[in-house]
C-alpha cells in the first residue's frame, strides 16, 4: 500500500503534523542545497511517498525559475509535480477522459491560485521584485553568489516550505473524492 | 536489447538526424491524439531516448496550458527540461550548485530555453497562443477551453511541441562526458 493511501485516512491532528513536517523539510532542503523544485518535491516524497529519484533528477533544471531564467517559480513547479504524482494517470491514451487527469489539472490550478494570492506573482523574477524591489540575473555567477547570501536566499526557503505544505494539504484534502 | 542514451549519442550524425525527426513526429502525433503539451513532449523523448519511468510521465500531466491551464511557462518547455534533468542531473539531494555536473545540466537546459525563445519570441503560453492564433483564450474558463481545444485550433500547438522536443533531442544526443 502506498504511504499516501494510509495518510488519506489520517485524522485532522495527524494531518496537521504531517503538513508541518512537509513544510519544514522543504524549507530545510532549500536552504541547505538550493533548487526549489526538487526541494519541494523531495519533502512531498519523504512525507507522502510521492515520486522517486528520477523525478528529483527531472526537477533539477527548475531552479531560479527554469534554468535560472527567472520564469515560473520552481517551487510552484515542484508542488504541481507532487499533485501530478498523486492523481495523474500514467498513460497518455484515454487520459483526457480519466478522473485522475481532471483532478490533477483542477487541483494544480488551486495550488497555482493560492500561490499567486500569497506571493503576488508566479515568476521568480517578479517575486524577487515584490520582496526586495529588485531582481538578480541568476545566470550571472556574481549575481548568483550575491543572491545566495542567507539574507536573500532564505526567503526561497520560506516559499518552498509554504508551497510544499499547500500542495500536501491539497493532496490530502481531496483524498477519495 | 534496447539502446541506451549513450549508444544513441555514439550514432552517426545522419542517424541522429533521423532519430530527431522520429521524435518530432511522435511528439506531434501524441499532441494531435492525446493533447497536453508537457506530457506529449516528454513522452516522445521518453519513448525514443529511454528516459525516466511512469512517475516522471505522471509528473508532467498538470502542466498542460502553461501550468494547470494558467498559460505561464510553456508546458512543452517544462517537459523538455525534465528530460534534460533526468539525463544529466545527479538526483542526489546534496549541495551541487555550481559543481561541473550541475553547471552542465543548467547550460544544456538554458540552450533549450534560449532556442525556444528565439523561435517564438517568448516562453509564455498565452503569448505563444496570441502569436499562433492572433487572439487569447482564458483556459480556466470551461467554455473558452472547450472552444480552444477544437482540433483546428489545437493543432497549432503541434509546432510548439515539435520545436521543444527537437531542441531537447539535439542537446541530449550530443556526446557528453558527465562529470561526477
Amino acid at each position: 500500500m502506498r504511504k499516501l493511501d494510509t495518510l488519506w485516512k489520517c485524522n485532522d491532528n495527524e494531518k496537521k503534523a504531517v503538513l508541518l513536517r512537509v513544510k519544514q523539510t522543504a524549507q530545510e532542503n532549500e536552504i541547505a542545497i538550493t533548487g526549489c523544485a526538487r526541494s519541494v518535491l523531495h519533502a512531498l516524497q519523504e512525507h507522502l511517498g510521492l515520486g522517486n529519484e528520477e523525478v528529483i533528477r527531472g526537477l533539477a533544471p527548475f531552479a531560479g525559475g527554469a534554468a535560472r531564467t527567472g520564469s515560473l517559480c520552481g517551487a510552484l513547479i515542484g508542488g504541481i509535480v507532487g499533485i501530478g504524482l498523486a492523481y495523474a494517470p500514467s498513460t497518455l491514451k484515454g487520459a483526457l477522459e480519466m478522473r485522475g487527469y481532471v483532478q490533477s489539472m483542477d487541483l494544480a490550478g488551486i495550488l497555482f491560485d493560492r500561490f499567486k494570492e500569497k506571493f503576488g506573482a508566479v515568476d521568480c523574477r517578479e517575486i524577487q521584485h515584490l520582496i526586495w524591489g529588485r531582481s538578480w540575473n541568476l545566470r550571472d555567477q556574481r549575481e548568483r553568489e550575491d543572491y545566495l547570501q542567507p539574507e536573500f536566499h532564505d526567503k526561497c526557503g520560506d516559499i518552498a516550505g509554504e508551497v510544499a505544505m499547500q500542495a500536501a494539504e491539497i493532496i490530502l484534502d481531496n483524498a477519495g473524492q | 536489447m534496447a539502446k541506451t542514451i549513450d549508444d544513441l549519442r555514439a550514432m552517426s550524425d545522419e542517424d541522429k538526424a533521423k532519430l530527431i525527426r522520429e521524435i518530432e513526429n511522435t511528439a506531434v502525433d501524441y499532441e494531435h491524439k492525446f493533447y497536453g503539451c508537457a506530457r506529449c513532449a516528454f513522452a516522445a523523448l521518453q519513448k525514443h531516448l529511454g528516459l525516466g519511468d511512469n512517475d516522471t510521465l505522471k509528473a508532467t500531466f498538470p502542466f498542460a496550458g502553461g501550468g494547470a491551464r494558467h498559460q505561464e511557462l510553456c508546458g512543452a518547455v517544462i517537459g523538455a527540461l525534465m528530460a534534460i534533468g533526468i539525463s544529466l542531473a545527479s538526483g542526489r539531494m546534496e549541495w551541487d550548485f555550481d559543481t561541473p555536473r550541475f553547471l552542465l545540466m543548467m547550460e544544456q537546459s538554458s540552450r533549450v530555453m534560449d532556442g525556444f525563445k528565439d523561435e517564438f519570441g517568448t516562453l509564455r503560453c498565452y503569448e505563444i497562443g496570441k502569436l499562433l492564433h492572433g487572439r487569447y483564450w482564458d483556459l480556466t474558463d470551461p467554455n473558452q477551453l472547450e472552444e480552444r481545444l477544437k482540433p483546428d485550433l489545437h493543432q497549432k500547438c503541434e509546432r510548439v511541441v515539435k520545436v521543444a522536443v527537437s531542441l531537447a533531442a539535439h542537446v541530449l544526443l550530443e556526446p557528453v562526458d558527465i562529470p561526477e
